[in-house]
């Protein structure tokens, strides 16, 4: 089984998030104890020194206050330990220097030890008070910020556009949140797991990536024997912790952090890890689900299209296919005994038929290439000019002896495109001009280079089509109201040109010409954008002598 | 020396042998069917047959397994009957030593023609730049001179033009693919620069054809090749 995995970014923590968790809140403790008892003494000091100046003022009740004082602002900075070790600094120097006799470290009477004692109870009792409020205000401050955190993750997650998005966000605010590398592992499709590399360097070894397996196939078979159980999983043979990605429903994926050693401090850091892991695979299952839904939807509306152009085969099929048929059996039944003239008439109409099937079934090969949704243009520079020609060539008859007029310059820059699509393209629109326009009228090709693009307009001299309907010619299926039910036609030429154009980057419209006649002008990008002319003078020089 | 020259059809499907059959031998020619690759690719070696059709559809091998399998014990030629949809296949068999195509439906006339032109060729063995003189229609070229002439009209050609004339007049009738043409004009380091063509094709054109838009001689294979015109074929 292979994994695929997606590891974040470089590892930036931000300081703030890291006091949230683990080993940088450590840190910072012990830094504070230090300077606690330095503080504490010190306290001590000041105190015996204000006590000191103005002992000729004070009675030892005062300089207890003094003191105090100090015992009780140590004891709300700092905890129990502090505390009690600024009152003991504090009874013994009060005793060393102001209980008589003073300079030794002695208590003439019970009066002196109740003195000491009850210093002693007020700074315990106080700094307990403190460290307790402390502790609360630390601990809220901690939910506070990991609830932020939780926030802002969740607010990402739901701002990301497609699966690779949530699973960047997940990855970054899971490694800003424990300080190491962290990657999201997730099986393949084909349900087995597949390696991708997402965003660097993968830091998973293949022996990691084979326990991930393990652990996810577990963590599956666990799921669903347990279905209310969290289920959990990790390991620390390896030195990487594991967590399985649970959504709604069975485990889909895996969290894998770099270093299981130390990585909580508590069960409550290893909680609101999961808390951000969940939200993270809730996120991860939505976005697959909607890009399986959006999948779904792409495969329903090309169920559709097939649908309707199987309805429209099956309706347009029909009507050459049963003049072949019904010409090839009256040859074949009575042949001989027909009329040279009523012979070939039948021959001239099965070759005829055929040749409309055959066109028919081209349009159908191109619709269902351009609708598949995965198409592959065949893109190479091509030359208007030969496309024109061999779309020509390749209507053949059709064109008779009708007049075609075809004016390309001979600068016209190429054009990136499928050659056999976009003679396609040409085909079909010179079809329609022989077919609509009147049969004595001549058609008019031309091209001109314009902005970067090729503009190839066909026209003719027919009727045009009814104000309104241009737009609508594109549209599949769609006949206009001069088209006659039985022309050999079936809506789907033009839908076609526009489809053709639009893959390739470009436009067509089309529109009644002033003064009488139908004009389609196709739009394509032309082959090294940026400067058709140069792409012109390009391959020049080579060959010139 | 006249007994018929026999032709070998590598086609699965009855109704297009059946068709074939009659056409062919209508016109003079054995045939030898063979109705998978591997059975094909044996009867090519075995038989010697003077010209090969070989159809792109078949259920066992590739176009190009066959092509490449036939050309490593001979020349025979070979022309490739191709569906629509199979543009790929029909490309790399011509570039893989097929000698010409014809695309699913074809009007007899002009795989008849085709075959002429390929039988002749693989008789005279003319694969290099061919000496003496070529003559089609109005355009005449002296290659000992190294003049091309259209009618009365002399036509001056830069280097690289003479030589793609060249090197489609070699193959006349035939159509020769992007790729062998930049390769032998261009050389092999050039074989996908397919706008060099283009615009080489468009001056020569606009030098030797009357009607641009309607040539006589260049003509244009869609996303295959170039091939010129040769009307001896439709004899």
């Amino acid at each position: 089984m292979r994994v695929r995995a997606v590891v974040g970014p470089a590892l930036a923590v931000e300081p703030d998030r890291a006091a949230v968790f683990g080993s940088a809140r450590a840190a910072a403790s012990r830094w504070r104890g230090s300077v606690g008892y330095l503080c504490g003494a010190l306290a001590a000091a000041t105190s015996t020194e204000i006590g000191f100046l103005a002992r000729n003022e004070l009675q030892l009740a005062d300089v207890i206050m003094i003191y105090l004082v100090g015992v009780v602002v140590i004891a709300t900075r700092f905890d129990i330990t502090v505390s009690v070790f600024a009152a003991v600094a504090a009874v013994l120097t009060f005793d060393f220097v102001f209980v008589p006799p003073e300079f030794t470290l002695s208590l003439p009477d019970v009066r002196s030890a109740i003195t000491c004692a009850g210093m002693l109870g007020v700074a315990v009792v106080i700094s307990a008070l403190t460290t307790r409020a402390r502790r609360f205000e630390a601990s809220s401050r901690l939910r506070e910020a990991r609830t932020a955190l939780l926030y802002e993750l969740s607010r990402e997650l739901v701002e990301a556009a497609n699966f690779e998005e949530v699973v960047a966000v997940a990855v970054r605010h899971l490694e800003a949140l424990l300080g190491r590398r962290v990657a999201v592992l997730a099986p393949g499709s084909d349900g087995t797991f597949a390696a991708v590399d997402a965003f660097g360097p993968i830091w998973l070894t293949q022996a990691e990536l084979g326990r991930a397996a393990d652990v996810f196939r577990a963590g599956v078979e666990r799921g669903a024997s347990s279905s209310g159980e969290h289920a959990r999983g990790d390991t620390r043979e390896l030195g990487t912790y594991f967590s399985l990605l649970t959504g709604s429903g069975s485990p889909f994926g895996l969290v894998a952090v770099r270093g299981a050693r130390n990585l909580f401090a508590d069960a409550t850091e290893r909680e609101f890890f999961e808390a951000c892991a969940h939200q993270a695979a809730l996120a991860l299952e939505r976005a697959d689900l909607a890009q399986k839904a959006a999948a779904a939807e792409r495969a329903a509306e090309r169920e559709q299209v097939r649908n309707a152009l199987l309805r429209s085969i099956s309706h347009d099929f029909r009507t050459p296919l049963a003049a072949i048929l019904g010409a090839g059996l009256s040859l074949k039944d009575y042949g001989s005994a027909l009329e040279p003239a009523a012979r070939s008439m039948l021959e001239g109409t099965i070759v005829e038929q055929g040749q409309r099937l055959h066109r028919l079934l081209t349009n159908v090969l191109s619709a269902t290439r351009l609708d598949g949704g995965e198409l592959e243009l065949e893109k190479s520079p091509c030359s208007i000019d030969e496309i024109v020609e061999s779309a020509l060539r390749h209507l053949g008859e059709a064109v008779g002896r009708r007049h075609v007029d075809v004016s390309l310059p001979f600068e016209l820059p190429l054009v990136d495109a499928d050659a056999v699509l976009l003679e396609q393209l040409v085909v079909n629109v010179v079809e329609n001009a022989l077919r609509y326009a009147g049969a004595e009228t001549p058609i008019e090709i031309a091209a001109r280079a314009r902005d970067g693009n090729v503009e190839l307009t066909i026209a003719d001299h027919g009727r045009g089509v009814a104000p309104g309907d241009e737009a609508r010619l594109f549209e599949k299926f769609y006949r206009g109201a001069s088209s006659k039910p039985n022309d050999g036609g079936m809506g789907l030429g033009l839908t076609i040109c526009r489809a053709v154009a639009e893959a390739h980057g470009g436009s067509i419209v089309a529109a009644n010409r002033e003064g009488g006649g139908f004009c389609v002008t196709t739009t394509l990008p032309c082959a090294f954008a940026g400067s058709c002319d140069a792409a012109f003078e390009l391959s020049l020089p080579e060959g010139v002598a | 020396m006249n007994s018929p020259l026999s032709v070998l059809v590598i086609e699965d499907e009855v109704a297009m042998r059946r068709l074939l059959q009659v056409t062919l031998s209508h016109h003079g020619y054995r045939l030898l069917e063979a109705t998978t690759a591997r059975e094909g690719t044996y009867i090519a070696q075995r038989r010697q047959p003077d010209l090969v059709l070989l159809d792109l559809g078949l259920p066992d091998a590739s176009g190009v397994e066959v092509t490449d399998t036939i050309r490593r014990t001979s020349e025979v030629p070979i022309i490739v009957i191709s569906a629509r949809d199979a543009e790929d296949q029909k490309i790399s068999a011509l570039d893989a030593g097929a000698d010409d195509y014809i695309t699913k439906p074809f009007a007899p006339g002009e795989l008849l023609a085709r075959m002429r032109v390929a039988i002749r060729r693989s008789i005279r063995h003319d694969h290099v730049l061919p000496a003496g003189a070529f003559c089609v229609g109005e355009l005449a070229v002296d290659f000992d001179a190294r003049r091309v002439r259209v009618g009365r009209r002399e036509v001056h050609l830069t280097p690289t033009e003479y030589k793609l004339l060249g090197v489609l007049i070699a193959s006349a009738g035939k159509v020769v693919t992007h790729r062998q043409l930049l390769h032998e004009v261009w050389g092999p380091g050039s074989v996908d620069r397919v706008e060099y063509l283009r615009v080489f094709m468009k001056q020569l054109r606009s030098k030797l054809e009357s009607r641009p838009g309607a040539p006589e001689y260049l003509l244009t294979e869609p996303a295959v090749g170039y091939r010129l015109h040769c009307p001896a074929a439709d004899e």
